[in-house]
């Protein structure tokens, strides 16, 4: 879902930047009374995580091929704001090093990807785990935030292009949403399995203090 | 977890090849077709695709590939080369930001 250079107009991605400027300003200040030393390996290796996960893409059909996010899943080890660090760190790499998404569109893509992915991501799963009150509630909060959080990036993604004029708004949120509604399965399912994996070897991790 | 200085080395050396191990196991299964936003551009934009934006500056490694080297694991070493830089600086990051005591 990264939008490359030359699909939004300037005072689409010039407005972009600047939302997403104020979030990570937040995210750091947050970080800056929070982080402690433990954290930083933990964020170094799911950082690194993220990074590689999203690498694979996996085919959904007709064609088209989708890839793994992984914002809600740091949110729900690391917390919200260490989402937004870690993914604006992932996106700024995969722009200047791998030409992954345009400069001009980072803001865009940290916006969609980071803040809607971490943000909105980490509270659904804590909505979910006040109506579900079992063990059960990590696996379905962890799908459920996971799918929620790659078909809003999707609906953000397609009203930035909307917006932009560089198609119709009835057009693209449809389609976006669309095939963004299948890839969530497979976001679903890799957070889950992530988290089960994680639940077995080291338990602990999953109780480190949010961010 | 505990904080003695072993643990947190063991945690990254398992952390990290537990990744590159990733990479390597699941590379030759990745799907070349284009991604939902890219899909979604060829077909209800039609004349607009991506290779037709120049991009505002040119990267090291387009597209995960590494330029120069002709290898059968290329696209393995450039996602290990990203695996190192995106661990490096996030550590980097969370050193500037973290909690440091008073008075010292």
């Amino acid at each position: 879902m990264h939008i490359p250079d030359g699909f939004l107009d300037t005072k689409m991605w010039v407005g972009m930047g600047g939302i997403s400027s104020a979030f990570v300003t937040v995210a750091v200040r947050k970080a800056n009374k929070q982080i402690s030393e433990k954290h930083i390996p933990l964020l170094g290796v799911m950082a690194a995580f993220v990074f590689a996960a999203q690498l694979f893409n996996f085919p959904v059909g007709g064609g088209t091929s989708g890839h793994f996010m992984g914002a809600t899943l740091i949110a729900i080890l690391l917390g919200p704001w260490a989402s937004v660090l870690i993914m604006t760190t992932v996106l700024t790499v995969q722009c200047l090093v791998f030409q992954d998404g345009g400069l001009t569109a980072l803001g865009a893509n940290i916006f969609n990807m980071g803040i809607v992915g971490g943000v909105f991501g980490y509270y659904v799963n804590m909505a979910i785990k006040l109506i579900v009150r079992n063990k059960k509630c990590i696996f379905i909060g962890g799908f459920t935030a996971a799918w929620c959080s790659i078909v809003l990036s999707a609906v953000c993604c397609a009203i930035e292009l909307g917006m932009s004029g560089t198609v119709p708004l009835k057009i693209v949120v449809p389609a976006m949403a669309g095939i963004h509604v299948v890839i969530g399965i497979g976001e679903g399912l890799i957070t889950v399995a992530t988290l089960s994996l994680l639940l077995r070897v080291r338990p602990d991790l999953l109780h480190v203090q949010k961010i | 977890m505990k904080l003695s200085k072993n643990n947190i080395i063991l945690f990254i050396i398992f952390g990290l090849s537990f990744i590159i191990g990733l990479i390597f196991l699941i590379m030759p299964f990745i799907s070349e077709m284009p991604d939902g936003l890219e899909k979604v551009s060829e077909d209800t934009m039609g004349f607009l695709k991506k290779d037709d934006f120049m991009p505002t500056l040119k990267a090291p490694m387009p597209d995960y590939t590494l330029p120069t080297i002709k290898h059968k694991f290329n696209k393995q070493y450039a996602g290990i080369i990203g695996v190192f830089v995106v661990f490096g600086i996030t550590v980097f990051i969370g050193y500037l930001l973290r909690k440091r005591r008073k008075n010292l």
